[in-house]
């Protein structure tokens, strides 16, 4: 297929105008993040700092415990996937390949959470997490995702289309439930399983309400709370430093997809999100 | 009993999955439903049953339908341009090979951004005097805009931060399914003589039915929820023209300290996510039946 | 197996760093109201370690909850969770709500053993009428207080010298009146064509009921009763009020319509406006940032000077140890002691609450250099208590949503006080 001249042109001006735009807001983020508050007052717009302040990092490092949030967020992450995953995989293990009496209602169970968030049913939550001695604890701020109905639909989908050749072989072998998921079904499902897993952590690294609502002291606290607390006073915003912690808590998952650049764009490639 | 437990072994796969669906999902429905009856408040520090009451007070509270409407513009303005650009863009950039991790993550990288954090990048962007977007349309000779403060524009901000929140998330999920499009039916159209346009229209469109279906369930569930960006930019206002459901709930149950009300709020927006499921899989059933076959 | 251990160890990692060490101190939980970001957090903390130093056995665990909404939030959520903070700063307004979900100590026993009476004339008389409840008990102590102020860009009043004293008015000083306020915003209003290059005032959103309740006392008015159940909002005085603000803003377009609270000081930093009412909270701020000389005055007047005083009172809760009773009154008293809320005063802008920390040399040295920040002092004389109410939340909510509305030209100035009167009378009632 060949393309015209004007074509190609059109297209890639298209995407770089798009990327531009997209792309601008963070610049801003970046510059304003290492200027000083004078510089931020001049209305002239200036994207390279005059000076480069790197002293507001430590500076927001000293105005609040910025560590330990990210600790806790960490934390907070690697928890509700291991969980996920030790989860999801045996559900949708039974769901793509076994057969029991109430699977179908079952598995709309799990479907159906998918359209009910806990952003929805926040109050009872609360009062559940109230009455577990949640409040104030990180594994208060784990559990309400463990069970992940998006999960577990992905996984049984491409659990399904692993060929039953290989499951009687493996049966052969003398290979059980888990022998197979875990020599069999894992391997050849890798891309899906990461891809789940990366969109697992954006998504909880970047909870809100959830940990907003029950952690109150800063040794529970996440990323994103910290960072909500910067914002609104009585003495007015603080936009460089705003910045810098902004930046500062943006930073981590954007090193880490860019890491995984190529595995994560592959993985979602090839796996996608099958509706 | 031997055979009954045998029957039911496989249970052991799913039981722990379903046990924290029923804490954590299923039994809150169901005590906010219970809650939605009672009145609970920081006036009646104990539960009391009073019927409708709290439904009746929110049919006759001019806040609550204007938080409907909202909702209702939040959701249907964010989605349809969200998706049709993402689709867009998902063609272009699979046509294009070159510099395209560079395109995918300058549109992607956003999704990555927590929402707090972009909230708190945007109050900034809007800031009436320092922010970059006035400070651009003065450049360009065209008022300045109140943005957040004020009620005519504050909704439609919110929604032109999330618009560029969530484009990119679309964005991959469209270029995963352009990637089960194999190219020589393309081909074999531009033999035919069909342009770029007819070549879509006709073949990419149809065939991405089944990921703009999942698109659109996920940008639902995406936008019903919105809570964070309203919390810190807006607090729902001024005057709760950018109040939505959720932050609705929030503000009474947390802030009002009205149970009561945020249950009833609670119950009725889990109706309406469930007709939503009921629609969905009343039109596109055969479908997703046929796929969890 | 690698995928398997990393999820062990991961699992085995979380359950290791949740469990939390306790202290066998007395450890107090303080809910306080300040983003985490400001400088105020670093005096609280400098304060509350000094506190420490001198009281070994008490250990204090501020928690920044953000702005005063969000610590009310956070407050309420905790009592009801059945975890109530140990003492806590909470916005004035919200006494009764705490009273009504029956969650503070009274603290008179305490002051009686300080010597009562003789105790509290030591603290501004003003400060404390919103301390008391209902029944005659005090419950609250005054610490973050406020103010709303007048200030003013005393360069900007030179630039147009020429366009004041063409209108009879002397650029050396600040409106008096409102008939002033009105003429002098016009002659510092800026435009270029259509557009404003500088506003002559802003009266910032947000925090409007809180002005709103200002010029209502200025105007010989007020929004409630002190019995907290009647309330006032819809008063001739107070509909003139509003129509001067509307007036400000729709018809002489001299003040931007509802300015962001946290905005408004970078936008007179920013020489954005040249006069603005704010809480004396920001004095500090600008103080360190503004390039130009900027006066502080009383806010004009109609009948007379008025303000409802602002800020955030020491509260103790109940369902707590009563060693933790007793360490947060020590805590209370430390840092409303003459050296401590002088301290606190010079750091943020925030009026000192005791009497005496104006005798001491560090202050009047400070006040010497800073005259500004005896204004709001100085307007004390005529401030009133602020408004209270149970559900202050939800009264607030309807203060502010029919205020902005009138501002934004979506209703009238006489609908939105019908409304806004009707609205608090229905949340009382609930």
């Amino acid at each position: 297929m060949k393309e015209r001249k004007y074509e190609i042109l059109l297209k890639s001006l298209t995407l770089h105008i798009v990327s531009f735009i997209m792309i601008l807001p963070f610049v801003w983020l970046v510059s304003t993040a290492l200027k000083s508050p004078e510089e931020v007052f001049t209305q002239h717009l200036t994207l390279l700092p005059k000076k480069f302040m790197w002293s507001n990092f430590p500076a927001i490092m000293k105005a609040a415990p910025f560590d330990i949030y990210l600790l806790n967020t960490v934390i907070v992450c690697a928890g509700i996937l291991a969980i996920q995953l030790i989860l999801v995989i045996p559900a949708a293990y039974a769901f793509a390949r076994l057969n029991f009496p109430g699977k179908g209602f079952t598995f709309i169970l799990f479907v159906i959470q998918i359209m009910l968030p806990l952003e929805a049913i926040i109050i009872p939550n609360y009062l559940i997490a109230k009455a577990l001695g949640l409040l104030n604890t990180r594994i208060g701020l784990i559990l309400p995702f463990v069970a992940s109905g998006f999960g577990t639909f992905q996984l049984r989908q491409t659990f399904k289309q692993i060929p039953a050749s290989l499951e009687d072989a493996a049966r052969i072998d003398g290979a059980g439930h888990f022998r197979f998921i875990w020599y069999v079904l894992i391997p050849l499902s890798k891309p899906t399983i990461i891809t789940f897993s990366l969109i697992s952590i954006a998504t909880h690294w970047n909870d809100y309400f959830w940990p907003l609502i029950i952690t109150e002291v800063d040794r529970v606290r996440t990323l994103t709370i910290g960072l909500g607390m910067f914002l609104q006073q009585e003495s007015g915003s603080d936009w460089t430093l705003l910045m810098a912690a902004t930046l500062y808590v943006c930073l981590p998952i954007i090193v880490l997809f860019l890491i995984l650049q190529r595995t994560f764009i592959k993985s979602f490639l090839t796996s996608g999100i099958k509706g | 009993m031997k055979r009954l437990i045998f029957k039911f072994r496989y249970y052991l796969f799913i039981l722990p999955g379903l046990i924290f669906l029923g804490v954590f999902t299923y039994y809150p429905i169901i005590w906010a439903t219970d809650l939605s009856f009672k009145r609970w408040n920081l006036l009646c520090p104990k539960p009391k049953f009073v019927g409708l009451e709290n439904y009746i007070k929110l049919i006759h509270n001019d806040v609550f339908w204007l938080v409907l409407k909202n909702t209702a513009i939040f959701v249907t303005v964010s989605i349809f341009p969200t998706m049709f650009f993402a689709m867009v863009l998902a063609i272009l950039i699979d046509e294009r090979m070159k510099g395209r991790v560079y395109y995918i993550y300058s549109i992607f990288y956003p999704t990555l951004i927590p929402m707090a954090a972009a909230a708190m990048l945007w109050v900034y962007i809007y800031s009436p005097n320092l922010g970059i977007l006035n400070i651009l349309l003065a450049k360009i000779g065209l008022p300045k805009l109140g943005w957040l403060g004020s009620s005519k524009t504050s909704l439609w901000a919110l929604i032109i931060m999330t618009f560029w929140k969530n484009l990119g998330f679309f964005m991959l999920i469209y270029l995963a399914g352009l990637q089960n499009i194999s190219k020589d039916l393309y081909e074999a159209a531009y033999l035919d003589g069909a342009g770029w346009w007819k070549r879509h229209y006709k073949i990419t469109f149809p065939l991405l039915g089944p990921t703009t279906l999942f698109v659109f369930i996920t940008a639902i569930i995406l936008t019903f929820r919105v809570f964070d960006q309203i919390n810190l930019m807006t607090e729902g206002g001024p005057g709760n023209s950018s109040n939505v459901i959720v932050y609705y709930i929030f503000e009474n149950g947390f802030k009002f300290i009205d149970m009561g009300i945020a249950s009833a709020l609670t119950t009725i927006l889990v109706g309406v996510l469930l007709i939503l499921v009921l629609i969905i899989f009343g039109i596109f059933g055969k479908r997703i039946t046929y796929e969890m076959e | 197996m690698k995928l398997f251990k990393i999820t062990l160890i991961l699992v085995a990692l979380i359950f290791v760093l949740t469990p939390i060490a306790h202290a066998k101190k007395v450890t107090l939980k303080f809910y306080y109201p300040v983003g985490v970001s400001g400088p105020l957090v670093k005096v609280i903390n400098g304060m509350v370690a000094k506190f420490e130093k001198q009281n070994p056995d008490i250990d204090i665990e501020p928690i920044y909850a953000g702005n005063y909404n969000q610590t009310m939030q956070k407050v309420q959520t905790a009592v009801m969770g059945g975890n109530p903070p140990d003492v806590a700063v909470v916005e004035i307004s919200e006494l009764y709500s705490l009273l009504a979900m029956d969650a503070i100590i009274p603290l008179d026993k305490y002051i009686n053993k300080e010597g009562g009476k003789e105790f509290l004339n030591n603290f501004f008389k003003a400060f404390l009428g919103n301390a008391y409840g209902t029944d005659g008990k005090i419950y609250g102590f005054p610490f973050q207080r406020s103010t709303p102020v007048f200030y003013w860009n005393k360069d900007m009043f030179k630039r147009a010298a020429d366009k004041l004293k063409a209108k009879g008015l002397d650029p050396n000083r600040a409106p008096i009146t409102w008939d002033e306020l009105v003429e002098y915003s016009k002659a510092l209003t800026i435009r270029k064509g259509d557009k404003v290059k500088q506003y002559g005032l802003i009266i910032p959103g947000g925090w409007n009921d809180w002005i709103f309740e200002a010029f209502a006392r200025q105007n010989g008015s007020q929004l409630m009763l002190a019995d907290g159940k009647t309330v006032t909002f819809d008063t001739p005085e107070n509909l003139e009020a509003l129509k001067l603000w509307v007036d400000l803003m729709r018809k002489y377009k001299t003040c931007p319509v509802l300015r962001p609270w946290n905005i408004t000081p970078d936008d007179f930093i920013g020489e954005v406006t040249a006069m603005m009412y704010y809480s004396t909270g920001g004095m500090a701020k600008i103080r360190k940032t503004a390039k130009f000389n900027f006066g502080v005055a009383f806010m004009p007047k109609k009948k007379q000077f008025g303000t409802p005083v602002g800020g955030g009172d020491f509260h103790i809760f109940k369902k707590i140890p009563k060693s933790h009773q007793d360490a947060a009154w020590k805590f209370i008293k430390f840092m409303t002691n003459p050296e401590m809320a002088g301290y606190w005063s010079r750091e943020s802008g925030y009026i000192a609450v005791n009497k005496k920390s104006y005798q001491q040399p560090e202050m009047i040295a400070f006040l010497k250099k800073y005259p500004q920040m005896t204004v709001a002092r100085d307007q004390l004389k005529y401030a009133y208590p602020k408004m209270m109410a149970v559900n202050y939340q939800k009264i607030r909510n309807a203060m502010t949503t029919n205020l902005d509305a009138a501002l934004e030209g979506t209703k009238t100035p006489e609908q939105a006080l019908k409304d806004a009167q009707r609205e608090m009378e229905e949340a009382l009632k609930q």
